[in-house]
C-alpha cells in the first residue's frame, strides 16, 4: 500500500495537532478495544455495558460539553472521534451519540441546575446511561403528530404513551421523554405544547423492550418504550425547552455526529476491500491490478475525500458558532448515502468472502441503513436542503406555494 | 438445450438476444426499408444539415418513396402498419437521425394522428391522402411559451364568429410549423371554456392566413436539423369546416399524445443502438498503449452495459407493441416505457460519446448529434418528471402533480 492510500489529499494537514493527537488516541481505542471483539458483538447482539464505563474513562461521552464532568472538547474533536469509532462499528458510535449528543445534550441544554449535577457527571463518565424518546410508533419523519401525552395534575405530572427505536433505553438509567401536555400554546393538540421530561427508568408505569432480531446495527440496544400511568414530580420538566426546536436541537448535534461517522464506516469498509485486492490472486495477478476493481477503489477514495471535507467544513462552521442546522442536512444526506454505496461497492471487491463477518465492509453496509433512516431519513434532509434553496416548503403533499 | 456458442451473432451487434427474429415479415420489411434509406440516403449528407441547423428537404422525397407515411393509419393512402412495424420504422429512422425522425413522427403521429381520430369523414378525406404523400406537411401545435408540462391550462383562444373561428394565442417549439401545409392548433373555446382542434391552412396561393406567423428557434443544441418554431396567432380566421369534429376536450389531444408516447420509447432504443454501435466500432479501431481500446476492462464494461440496457429497451418495446395492438397498452404504461428509455437511451448516449474520447465531440463519428437529439426526447413527449408522476398516479391512486 502507498502513502496515497490512506490520505489522499493529505487532509490531515487541515487538522490540528491536539485535533491528530486526539484522533489518533481514540483510534487506538477502537484498535484494541472495539475492533477484537466486534464481529463476535455483531454475532451475538450485544452491547457491552462494560465498554460504556470505557468509553466514559477515554472521555468519548458528551465530549463536546463543557462543565459537570464532560470533557469540553470542539465540535471536530467530537467528529473526528465519532468517525474513529464508526470505522470500529456504526452500533459504538450510535451509543456515544445517543448517550452524549441527545440524552447528555438535552440535559445540558434546557435542565435545571438541580438536573445537570445529578445526571451529568455520572453520564459523562459512563456510570450511568441516557437515552432520548422522541420518536413513536405512529410517529417517525413527522415527530409533531406524537401522541404521547403528559397531563398536569396538582403535584406533577401523569406521562401516558409509546416510544419507538430508542437507542439504550433497556439499559438506560434516565429517558429523556418528550410529550405534548395540557399547558401553553396549543395544550394537548399543537407541536407548540412538547415538552421534555426526565424520567428515572425505575419509574413505575416505565417499560422497555428491546427490538429484535435487527439485520443491522446489532451491536447497539433500540428498544420499545411504553408509558403507563407515569407518574414524575413537577421539578421532572426540563425547564427551557418548548416546542419541537428542543428535540430538534439535540437532533442537530446528533446528525453533526453522523456525517463524521458515516466517514470512518466507508474509510474502513475501503481500507479492508484495498488490502484484500493487494493480496487476493486470480489469473494469476492480485485482483488489484484489473482495471475493474482500481475503478471500485479510486470511486471510493473520491467519495471519502470529499465526505471528509464537507464533515470538517461543518465542523468548523459548527466551532465558530455559525452554522445552520440546515446546513447539517447536507453531510448526513451526502455522508451516509455515499459511505452505503462505498461499503457494497467494497463488500463486491471482497467476492464470497465479503460476507463473512470476519470482513468489515457488508457489516458497516447493513448498519449503515439503520444511520439512513434514523435522525432524518434521505428525503426528509433533501427536503430540508429544498426547503432552504427555494423557500419552498415540500414536506406535506400538495402544498402550494 | 444448453448450447451455448460463442462469437458475436450475425444478424446485428446490438441484437444480442437476436430479437429481430421475433420480428414479422411485414415489420421485417419495414426494418429492411428504412435501413436502407437512412444508410443509403440519409447518412452520407445529415450532419452537415445539422451543423448548419438547416431541414433536409431533399429527403422528403425519398422519405414519401418509402410508403410509410402515415404508419398505423388504415385507408386514405396510408399504410396500415402493425403496432410493432411502426415501432420498428421509428427505430430504424432515429437510429438514423433525431430530427428526421421528429419530422416524421409530427407529421404521422400528431398531425394524421389527430386527423385520423378526430377528424370526420370528409376531413380524413380531404388531408389524408395528400399528407401521405407528404405532397402535405403536417403540424400540431399543443405547447405555449407558459405551459409546456401543463399543456391542459392553455391559454391560446378560439372565438367563434359567423363561419370562421378566430383563434388568438403563442404556441411554442412547434415541429414544422414555419413551412406546414396543416397545422392542428389546440385552443380554448371561450364559449365554454373546452379545448377544441382547429386546423389552420395555406390558401391556394400557399399563404398562411393573416395574422399568422412562425419564428424559428435559433441557437439549439439538439435536433438542430428540424425546426421547430415559435407561433403567433393574432386574429386568425380559419373557415368552421377546419375544426376537427371529435375533439371535445383536453382529453382528446391526451388521446393522440397517448398514442405517440411509445413512439419516444422506440425512438430512445434507436439513439442508444446507433450510439451503442459507433462505439463499439470506434474501440475495435482505436488503438491506445499499443492494442485496440476494446481489450481494456474499463471500455468492454462500458460497452456491456450499454447492450445490457438496448437489450432490456427491445423487449419493453416488442411487448408494448403486442399490447398497443391489443387495445391493452394503457398511458401509464407507455409512460413507463417512455421514462425508462430517455434515461437509459440518455446514459448510454453518454458512455458511447465518452468511449470516442476527443472524437466524440466531433460531428462526423456522428455519436454526439444522437447524444443531443436524446437531451430532446428526455424532453418531449412528456418529461422523464411528468412521466413519473402519471405512472405514480396509476400506482397509488394519488394525484402527485400539483
Amino acid at each position: 500500500m502507498t502513502d496515497l492510500a490512506h490520505d489522499y489529499l493529505d487532509l490531515d494537514g487541515l487538522f490540528s495537532a491536539d485535533e491528530l493527537e486526539l484522533r489518533d488516541r481514540v483510534r487506538a481505542f477502537v484498535q484494541e478495544r472495539i475492533k477484537p471483539h466486534i464481529a463476535e458483538w455483531y454475532e451475538n447482539a450485544q452491547f457491552s455495558r462494560e465498554i460504556a464505563r470505557e468509553m466514559g474513562k477515554a472521555r468519548l461521552l458528551g465530549m463536546h460539553l463543557s462543565g459537570y464532568g464532560c470533557p469540553g472538547r470542539s465540535a471536530v474533536e467530537y467528529g473526528l472521534a465519532a468517525m474513529e469509532l464508526e470505522a470500529g462499528d456504526s452500533g459504538l458510535r450510535t451509543f456515544v451519540s445517543v448517550q452524549g449528543s441527545l440524552a447528555m445534550s438535552a440535559i445540558h441544554k434546557f435542565g435545571s441546575e438541580d438536573h445537570k449535577q445529578r445526571w451529568l457527571p455520572g453520564m459523562a463518565a459512563g456510570e450511568l446511561i441516557g437515552c432520548f424518546g422522541l420518536t413513536e410508533p405512529g410517529a417517525g419523519s413527522d415527530p409533531s403528530s406524537m401522541t404521547t401525552y403528559a397531563e398536569r395534575v396538582e403535584d406533577g405530572w401523569v406521562l401516558h404513551g409509546a416510544k419507538r427505536w430508542i437507542g439504550l433505553a433497556t439499559i438506560a438509567d434516565v429517558a429523556v421523554i418528550w410529550a405534548k401536555t395540557n399547558e401553553g400554546d396549543g395544550a394537548g393538540e399543537g407541536a407548540a405544547s412538547i415538552r421534555g421530561f426526565l424520567v428515572p427508568t425505575d419509574t413505575p408505569g416505565f417499560s422497555a423492550t428491546a427490538i429484535e432480531p435487527k439485520l443491522g446495527m446489532r451491536a447497539s440496544i433500540q428498544a420499545e418504550i411504553t408509558l403507563t400511568d407515569v407518574r414524575l414530580p413537577a421539578d421532572a420538566v426540563l425547564p427551557d425547552a418548548r416546542g419541537l426546536r428542543g428535540p430538534f436541537s439535540c437532533l442537530n448535534e446528533a446528525r453533526y455526529g453522523i456525517m463524521w461517522g458515516a466517514m470512518g464506516a466507508a474509510r474502513d469498509a475501503y481500507e479492508d476491500a484495498l488490502a484484500y485486492a493487494l493480496e487476493r490472486r486470480q489469473f494469476g495477478v492480485p485482483i488489484a491490478a484489473f482495471q475493474l476493481t482500481q475503478q471500485k477503489l479510486v470511486d471510493m477514495v473520491l467519495e471519502i475525500q470529499k465526505g471528509v471535507l464537507v464533515a470538517l467544513q461543518t465542523g468548523r462552521l459548527k466551532d465558530a458558532g455559525t452554522l445552520r442546522p440546515q446546513q447539517i442536512s447536507l453531510g448526513k444526506l451526502n455522508n451516509v448515502r455515499e459511505a452505503i454505496a462505498i461499503c457494497r461497492e467494497a463488500r463486491t471487491v471482497l467476492g464470497g468472502n465479503g460476507i463473512t463477518l470476519d470482513h468489515s465492509p457488508l457489516r458497516h453496509a447493513n448498519n449503515l441503513e439503520s444511520v439512513r433512516t434514523y435522525e432524518g431519513t434521505d428525503e426528509v434532509h433533501t427536503l430540508i436542503m429544498g426547503a432552504a434553496i427555494t423557500g419552498i416548503p415540500a414536506f406535506s403533499a400538495g402544498h402550494q406555494p | 438445450m444448453t448450447t451455448i456458442t460463442s462469437g458475436p451473432p450475425e444478424i446485428s451487434s446490438s441484437d444480442y438476444y437476436l430479437l429481430d427474429e421475433l420480428l414479422t415479415d411485414e415489420a421485417r420489411d419495414v426494418r429492411d426499408r428504412v435501413r436502407g434509406f437512412v444508410d443509403r440516403d440519409l447518412l452520407p449528407v445529415i450532419n452537415d444539415y445539422w451543423d448548419r441547423a438547416e431541414f433536409p428537404f431533399e429527403l422528403v422525397p425519398k422519405i414519401a418513396q418509402l410508403g410509410l407515411v402515415g404508419s398505423t393509419i388504415s385507408g386514405y393512402g396510408c399504410p396500415g402498419l402493425s403496432r410493432l412495424a411502426a415501432g420498428v420504422l421509428t427505430r430504424e429512422l432515429a437510429r438514423g437521425d433525431g430530427s428526421v425522425n421528429t419530422f416524421f413522427g409530427v407529421q404521422t403521429g400528431l398531425a394524421m394522428g389527430s386527423i385520423a381520430l378526430l377528424g370526420s369523414e370528409e376531413q380524413k378525406q380531404r388531408w389524408l391522402p395528400g399528407m401521405a404523400a407528404l405532397d402535405m406537411i403536417g403540424a400540431f401545435a399543443l405547447t405555449e411559451p407558459g405551459h409546456g408540462s401543463d399543456a391542459v391550462r392553455l391559454e391560446t383562444t378560439a372565438r367563434r364568429d359567423g363561419d370562421h373561428w378566430v383563434l388568438d394565442g403563442a404556441k411554442r417549439w412547434i415541429g414544422n410549423a414555419s413551412f406546414a401545409d396543416v397545422v392542428v392548433v389546440w385552443a380554448r373555446d371561450v364559449e365554454d371554456g373546452r379545448v377544441k382542434a382547429i386546423v389552420v391552412g395555406k390558401d391556394a396561393d400557399g399563404r398562411y392566413p393573416d395574422g399568422y406567423s412562425a419564428d424559428l428557434i435559433t441557437g439549439k443544441i439538439g435536433k438542430r436539423a428540424v425546426w421547430q418554431p415559435d407561433i403567433t396567432l393574432r386574429g386568425v380566421r380559419v373557415p368552421v369546416e377546419n375544426k376537427l369534429d371529435e375533439a371535445r376536450s383536453f382529453r382528446d389531444a391526451t388521446r393522440v399524445l397517448t398514442s405517440t408516447r411509445g413512439g419516444a420509447a422506440w425512438e430512445s432504443l434507436g439513439h442508444a443502438i446507433a450510439a451503442y454501435e459507433i462505439a463499439l466500432a470506434y474501440a475495435g479501431e482505436r488503438q491506445q498503449f499499443g492494442k485496440p481500446i476494446a481489450s481494456f476492462q474499463l471500455v468492454q464494461h462500458k460497452l456491456a452495459e450499454m447492450l445490457a440496457e438496448i437489450t432490456a429497451m427491445q423487449l419493453y418495446c416488442f411487448r408494448m407493441a403486442d399490447l398497443h395492438e391489443q387495445g391493452r397498452l394503457t398511458g401509464p404504461m407507455a409512460s413507463l416505457a417512455k421514462m425508462h428509455h430517455a434515461r437509459k437511451a440518455r446514459q448510454v448516449c453518454l458512455d458511447a460519446r465518452d468511449i470516442l474520447g476527443g472524437n466524440g465531440l466531433l460531428i462526423e463519428h456522428h455519436v454526439a448529434r444522437h447524444l443531443t437529439d436524446m437531451e430532446v426526447v428526455h424532453t418531449y413527449e412528456g418529461t422523464d418528471s411528468i412521466q413519473s408522476l402519471i405512472v405514480g398516479r396509476d400506482l397509488t391512486g394519488i394525484s402527485a402533480f400539483t
